[in-house]
Parts: C-alpha cells; structure tokens; sequence
C-alpha cells in the first residue's frame, strides 16, 4: 500500500514537473527580448524620477521573472545573452538618472512604492477573477434554489455552501474595493505633492499610470460588481446594512479622489467626463441600496404583524413610525389593558429589542438616515408607550404574591408548633 | 622487387590522402528554435544563423500545396549532432534534414500529429528535440524517429 501510495505521489510529481517543463524556449526568450527592448524605451524616454524608478521596478521584475532560464537566454539571446543584457539596462538606466539629476534615495523610496502598486494592481486583477468565478456559482446556486423552493435566495436560505459562497463574495466584493483605492493612493503617493503643484510632464506620467492600472475602469467594475451583488442576494437586516455601509464608505473615498482627477483630466474631456459617469453609477448604486434597505424595513413591520405606513426615506420612517407610536399611546383604537400590554410585549419582545434598537436605529443614525434628535424622538416615544401600558392583569400579579408570602409564614407557623420539645422532656 | 616494394609505398601514400578526415566531437545545437516565415517564392531567411533555404518542395510534400506558402511559419531547430528537425502548425510530421551540398536532404519523416499539430514548439533538450504540442504531453525526438524511453 505504502509503495502504492509512493509511486502515486512519484507519478504525481512527474507529470507536474513534465507540464511544467512544456513551454516553449523560443516563447521565454521572445518575451525577454521584447521586455528588455520596452524597458530600454522607457529608460530613454523618463522625464521624471517616478518614470526612472518604475524603470528601475521593471528591471528587478524581469530579473525576477527570468531567474531560472538564465542559462538559456545566456546561450540563445545572441549576442548579449542575459548578464549583459540586465548590466546594459541597468547602466543605462543610471546614465539617463544623472542626465535628470535624479537623486538615488528618491529612487529606492519611489521604488518600493512601485512594487506595492504593481503588487495591488495584480491582487486586483485576481480579485476580480474570484469574484467573477464566485459570482457565477452563486448565480447558478441561486438559480436551482429557486427551481426547487420556488422562492429567490436569501440569507435564511438554509443551504450552507450557497450562503458560505455568498459571505465569501461579499468579503472579496469589500477586499477588492479597498484594493482599488489602496492602489490609487499609492500612485499618487509616489509624487508626494498635490495635482496642482504637479509639473505637466508629472501629471502626464501619473495619469499614464491611472490609465495602465485602469483605475476609473476598476471603480465602474466595483460598482456594477455591487449592484449585482444586491440584485441576485435579496439580503435583509444586518447584511443589508453592511452592504449600505460599503456603498457609503466607496462613496466617501471616491468623493476624496475625484476632486485629484479632475485637476489631472482638466485637458482631456472625454476622460473628464468619465468621473461624471463614475458619479452617475454611484448614485444609482446609492439609490438600489437605499432603496432595498427601505424595502427591507417595510417588510420586516409587516412581517411583525404591525402596521406601519409605508415610507421610502428617512423622515418618512421617523414620522410613520412616530405617528404608529402615537396611535399605540392614545390608545386611538380603544382597545383593552390587556391586549394593549399584550401588543406592547409583543413589540418589544419581537421587534423593538431584537431588530429595531439592537439593529436598524444605529445603523440608520450612522449612515446619517435619521438624525441622533429623530432616533431619541422615536426612544421616547417608545417609552411613553411602555409607561402608557396599565396591564390588566397586575391587580392579579399582587394578589399571588400576598397569597405566597401568606403561604410561606402558615407553613412556617406549623413547622415551628410541631417541632418535638425534647429540652423540656430531657 | 624493388620497383614492387616503390609501388607498394607509393599506394599507400595515395591511399592515405584519400581517406576522408573526421573532425570530433562537435556540438551544432541550436539552443532555440528559429520561427522563420516563408516568402512568397517560398524561401525561408535566418539572419542569426545567416542562412537562407527554399521549402517549396517540403511544403508541396506536407500540404499537397505549394502555391499558398507566404502564411506559413517554419519552425527549424538543429540538434547536437547536426540534424534539422523542421515542422510547423498543421503538419502532421515533423522532417529530419542533413546538409548536403547547397541544400538539405531528406534523412526522416516522424509522424506525431494524426489530425496535425495546432500549435507545435521545437525545443533543445540534449541529446533529443522535444515537440510540444498544445496541452498535448511533449515528445522526445532523435533522427531516427520518436524516443520511447524515458521523457523529460
């Protein structure tokens, strides 16, 4: 069995190394020439220290990447081979560096940068490939759910894989948004200064690098990844107001970037009017959000068994909620103690502690739904409905209690008178 | 007798500037394939082996068509001992050449693609020529066909 098992994992091993080794030699050697001959073009075209610092990422890349083939482009890229053709670029490199004054420190800090970019930009890229893979299988999940119950997926749907699936593409949705803007901060960290100050040949080469990391492509792509997300999940409660903190929290980082982008696209109007089409998909992304969110609410009085006039904003739920409250406080439809203290425990077992206070007025206070005034208006008016309550049954409540501590002392008495005196026998 | 003795070592003299004169061992592998494009007139040009060769005859025999050669890619590489092993997409073989005088001649034909290969890459592995083939597993060649031992 042990020799079964070896010979398997020898096998397994062999084959991998013989995939491994089918690549074509001609393809690595082709792809280093074409590496080295663009490397080479871009040193003799740098203007800026970024421009030669990203020369200088390109060439530890390539070092990086053609590592193990070293002994191959020594003998097949004729007539410099490998060796010379890296110590080539890299003198060339140092030369256009003087010829710019380029002092080295800026280049080893600039450099690291460009390493973390190029690092971001590829988490980017397989990020998007996860999610785009995650997305399908939860769509195709989805799909046979409904098939077989009838009904849409939600988070309740008790089907552990597809809700796993989904809380790991929510995880990457959020991952790869941070991503994006990571990797844009980063950019413009590499010229440490504002867009105003920048010189013209700075501003050229920042949005060339805007343009190769498809930074505004990427955010498109988020937002529109996000709507999906919310149409295909029907999410409710919490999840739901996770995913309206996400669209917030993308919002507010896109409001702190494009006013940067705007001063870097101020010649080019068709690129300029590429952030109003960014402003325009996030407002609709907003509006989806908020809008299921409002669904959301809607449902779950409803489900509760309360009626609450329908709204769709905030001011509208404060004011049907606050009238609802009111209703229940002056007692408008005259209704008994005790089924005013039993639909009181009902709500404040059922909705109000489990979903409303616990839930829903934080987080609609903190996504600045409600204001802190309108959430402590509807606290309350909560309590003055619990202080309204005269519950029917409490004259009762007294009346066992009397009755017990009754009991108790009885009980007490007799014990006492049948204890045995055995002093006074002894 | 010494007129015979005269003629004995005079034939041997002769004999022994007529043998042919071996120069060994020599290595003439070509470390990568060249990808070299047929020409209209059905020539093939390598300006870092500087050679040129026409192939009209090697198409015409592969393809049956010798008219339509421009859009063909040649995939040549030479192994150690000097062979050509010539083939490209849509082949079924792949074609062992020796050299001989202004030209190549024909020493093998090893089939390796029933339906033709799609997209064939020649690579240098001492002392054989691998031909890769798509995700196909890779094959070992000699001039003397395909290598059935051990494949790397």
């Amino acid at each position: 069995m042990k020799t079964t098992i070896r010979l398997s994992t020898l096998l397994a091993i062999m084959t991998f190394s013989l995939v491994a080794q089918q690549k074509s030699d001609y393809a690595i050697v082709q792809r280093f020439q074409t590496m080295t001959k663009s490397i080479t073009n871009n040193i003799d075209q740098a203007k800026t220290v970024q421009d030669c610092a990203e020369a200088n990422t390109s060439i530890d890349a390539m070092e990086k990447e053609f590592g193990d083939d070293k002994a191959l482009i020594n003998k097949a890229n004729y007539p410099d081979g490998y060796d010379k053709a890296v110590e080539q670029l890299r003198g060339r490199l140092l030369i256009r560096q003087r010829d710019l004054g380029v002092i080295e420190s800026q280049i080893v800090r600039i450099s690291e940068l460009e390493v973390k970019i190029r690092e971001l930009s590829d988490q980017v890229t397989k990020l998007t490939n996860q999610n785009d893979s995650l997305m399908a299988q939860v769509q195709k999940l989805s799909q046979n759910v409904k098939k077989l119950s009838g009904d849409l997926f939600n988070s309740t749907t008790p089907i552990d894989s597809l809700h796993n699936m989904l809380v790991k593409l929510r995880q990457g949705l959020q991952e790869r948004d941070a991503l994006i803007f990571a990797l844009t901060d980063s950019l413009f960290m590499q010229y440490d200064k504002n867009v105003g100050d920048m010189k013209d040949v700075e501003k050229q080469g920042l949005l060339a690098k805007i343009d190769r990391h498809g930074i505004i492509g990427n955010i498109k792509r988020s937002i529109l990844d996000n709507e999906a997300f919310l149409d295909m999940t029907q999410l409710r409660g919490s999840d739901l107001v996770t995913l309206v903190r996400q669209q917030k929290r993308f919002q507010s980082q896109w409001t702190g970037l494009a006013p940067s982008l705007t001063s870097l696209y101020l010649s080019g109007k068709s690129k300029k009017s590429e952030i109003n089409v960014v402003d325009s998909m996030l407002a609709i992304w907003g509006g989806k959000v908020d809008g299921a969110m409002w669904r959301s609410l809607n449902t779950l009085f409803k489900e509760k068994g309360f009626n609450v006039k329908e709204f769709n904003n905030g001011d509208e739920f404060v004011a049907n909620f606050i009238a609802f409250l009111d209703e229940q406080i002056q007692n408008v439809n005259k209704e008994t103690s005790d089924t005013r203290y039993e639909l009181f425990t009902k709500f404040n077992e059922n909705l109000w502690q489990t979903d409303l206070y616990a839930t829903w007025l934080p987080a609609l206070t903190e996504l600045s739904k409600i204001s802190d005034t309108q959430k402590k208006d509807i606290e309350v008016k909560f309590e003055r409905w619990r202080a309204s309550i005269m519950p029917g049954a409490t004259w009762l409540k007294y009346i066992l209690i009397v009755l017990g501590v009754l009991l108790v002392a009885i009980i007490g008495i007799w014990i006492f008178r049948m204890r045995p005196k055995t002093t006074q026998k002894e | 007798m010494k007129i015979t003795h005269i003629l004995i070592f005079l034939s041997f003299i002769i004999l022994a500037g007529c043998s042919s004169l071996t120069l060994k061992p020599g290595d003439f592998a070509w470390p990568i394939e060249s990808v070299l494009k047929v020409d209209s007139a059905g020539n093939v040009k390598s300006e870092q082996y500087s050679f040129t060769l026409n192939v009209k005859e090697l198409l015409f025999t592969e393809t049956q068509d010798s008219v339509n050669v421009s859009k063909v890619n040649l995939r040549i590489i030479r192994d150690v001992n000097g062979f050509y092993f010539i083939t490209a997409a849509q082949f079924k073989n792949v074609y062992v050449f020796e050299q001989t005088e202004g030209g190549l001649k024909l020493k093998n034909k090893i089939l390796v693609a029933q339906d033709g290969l799609n997209e064939p890459v020649l690579n240098q592995r001492i002392p054989y020529i691998q031909i890769v083939n798509g995700q196909n597993p890779a094959i070992l060649l000699t001039k003397d066909g395909v290598f059935e031992g051990e494949k790397k």
